[in-house]
């Protein structure tokens, strides 16, 4: 009796929940379940494997927070001693001051943050019945100024940040625009030049549109060079 | 209050079998299904089975109001079915009926045991039903276009739900009763079945019937949940036809080849063979599916599943449950093609490496989140 092995979708084909992916020796990833011996799809997305791991990238979904993700939120609350973040999502997101302020603090911590301030900060507990807590103590993170925050869908995030940055950098690099990426969908943008602040936004919802294509990231470096292009001419 | 009082007709079934629809007694009305029908829900999907219209609206998982209502193991699943008062010929109230609360319960209930509730404790999973045109068979309807929304939502499932109403007319048992069936028949059973198991997560009944009858209705009944499941699938890859064909196509032109060969297992014909007797029986619905409404094109190679030829395929005309076309996705489809055509002295450079850049390039997707600057 040979060992049972196959694979049932193209690469990066659709699936849609209840669709059996493999079987035999894979591992179920993300978007995938294992039940009796089979390996079958959870979500809607585009299936693919690599090193023996299937796994569905999504195509839509919510923000469920991770720790460690680096998230951007708005304080929606100031209490005594935290203060409460909106980082999208079901889960609204507390920030302790012992997370945020070197001691001594004073007692009112609106004067450090207020309702409606945009910060970025990350995760660093989160279970079933507590959190997500928030810190704001490492290099990059706090309070957010002068810029402006773009929401996109969670789900393109790790798109837009591209392999190991690339896609965002490349942005960063053509446009000169300083851009902070949340991994709860939200990215702050500050720049100087309005022009290319508007230039940003634009890659950024290519990406966002065309998050399931190939080589996007070189459409978009030539879409940039163009518009720059086009700009310099005018 | 209405003018013409309507009448019990005279037989639910004529001489020729016919029902008062002119349906035969195993035969489904036309469904049609769309996904994707609301901008601001999270997932949406519209229905019509007949006269039977009914728009469905999936929030979540978000963030539970009142509190107090937060499960701390799972998420909530808060279903709301309610009918227009314009959906029935006299005018209904618009205060919730006890029935409605019924129904809101039983469709909740139907679609729980199939999605991944444990995975947002303290959430809320929001499921709104309107039904604007009532014509009997509206919760089995709202079932079947709930699970849809819910896989539009990009909530994980362990498989969509599908339900029909079976029952008795004229002492005959007929499948997805009409609202005059409904009314005037002998006897109604409403399922909910998860398709490709025989596992049950609704069965309702009213009237009287004997085992033999029990036994035959619930056979039909199975038969219908797979033509609709079908129909459900047909509906998603509608809606997402766009992203697979882009996805796929932008492989094939430039690396025909790379599906099979990055396959990691090379199999003999043997297990060839052995898989797919596998993929046969672990996938029923296409194997042994009573109306195929989607010609099935033979599988290609031995890793292909039939299925992925699906999404390119028109619906048979001759289908009774035709599925509408999306236009708008078409025109969307044509705009990009176009896209494509203007970028393409761009790709053609990097064709020279087709794997590395395509390589770096789809890998993009599954990078370890990282802070950007």
């Amino acid at each position: 009796m040979p060992i049972l092995l196959a694979v049932y979708f193209q690469k990066r084909e659709l699936v849609i929940p209840g669709q059996v992916l493999a079987e035999g020796k894979y591992r179920a990833g993300e978007g995938t379940f294992f039940q009796k011996g089979k390996i079958i799809s959870s979500l809607v997305g585009l299936a693919e494997i690599k090193n023996n791991v299937v796994r569905v990238v999504p195509l839509q979904g919510v923000y469920i927070p991770r720790v460690g993700d680096i998230v951007i939120g708005t304080i929606i609350q100031v209490g005594a001693t935290n203060w409460k973040v909106d980082i999208g999502g079901p889960y609204l997101a507390s920030l302790h001051a012992n997370n945020a302020l070197r001691k001594p603090y004073d007692d009112d911590l609106a004067i450090y943050m207020d309702i409606g301030d945009t910060i970025a900060a990350q995760i660093i507990s989160f279970d079933r019945t507590h959190g997500p807590f928030l810190t704001t103590k490492e290099r990059g993170l706090g309070k957010l100024r002068n810029g402006m925050l773009l929401e996109i869908s969670p789900a393109k995030v790790p798109r837009v940040i591209g392999r190991k940055g690339s896609m965002i950098n490349m942005i960063k690099n053509e446009t000169g625009v300083d851009i902070l990426i949340g991994q709860n969908g939200r990215i702050w943008l500050k720049s100087n030049d309005p022009a290319m602040l508007r230039l940003a936004i634009r890659a950024i919802r290519k990406v966002e549109e065309e998050a399931h294509t190939s080589n996007l990231t070189d459409r978009i470096h030539d879409m940039l060079e163009n518009e720059k292009k086009r700009g310099n001419e005018q | 209050m209405s003018f013409t009082r309507e009448v019990r007709p005279e037989r639910l079934i004529d001489e020729n079998g016919r029902r008062t629809d002119g349906r035969l007694p195993n035969e489904l009305r036309p469904v049609k299904l769309k996904v994707g029908v609301l901008g601001t829900a999270d997932g949406s999907a519209y229905i019509e089975q007949g006269k039977t219209r009914i728009i469905v609206a999936v929030y979540g998982p978000r963030e539970l109001h009142p509190r107090h209502l937060a499960l701390s193991d799972k998420a909530y699943l808060r279903c709301t079915y309610r009918m227009a008062t314009f959906s029935v010929p006299d005018r209904k109230n618009p205060a919730p009926t006890r029935r409605e609360r019924e129904i809101s319960m039983v469709v909740a209930n139907a679609i729980e045991p199939v999605i991944f509730i444990r995975d947002f404790p303290r959430a809320v999973i929001d499921i709104y039903i309107q039904v604007l045109q009532a014509d009997g068979g509206t919760r089995a309807a709202a079932i079947t276009a709930a699970a849809v929304a819910l896989a539009d939502a990009g909530i994980p499932m362990r498989n969509l739900v599908t339900a029909v109403a079976v029952g008795k007319a004229d002492g005959q048992i007929v499948l997805d009763l009409n609202d005059k069936e409904d009314k005037y028949g002998e006897g109604d059973i409403p399922i909910a079945m998860i398709p490709g198991t025989d596992q049950i997560t609704l069965l309702q009944q009213d009237g009287k019937f004997t085992v033999e009858e029990f036994k035959k209705a619930m056979e039909l009944a199975k038969t219908g949940i797979a033509q609709l499941y079908e129909i459900q699938k047909e509906a998603i890859r509608n809606a997402y036809k766009v992203v697979a064909e882009e996805s796929t196509s932008a492989e094939s032109e430039t690396a025909p080849t790379e599906s099979i060969e990055t396959m990691p297992i090379q199999k003999t014909e043997e297990e060839a063979e052995l898989s797919k007797a596998i993929r046969e029986s672990v996938s029923p619905a296409h194997a042994s599916e009573p109306q195929p409404q989607i010609k099935e094109e033979s599988p290609q190679t031995s890793e292909i599943q039939p299925e992925s030829t699906l999404s390119e395929q028109k619906p048979n005309e001759s289908s009774e449950a035709p599925v509408e076309s999306t236009e708008p996705a078409k025109e969307v489809t044509e705009s990009i093609e176009s896209e494509t055509i203007s970028s393409e002295p761009v790709v053609m450079p990097a064709a020279i490496e087709p794997k590395t850049s395509e390589e770096t390039d789809k890998s993009e997707a599954d990078i370890k989140p990282e802070e950007a600057s």
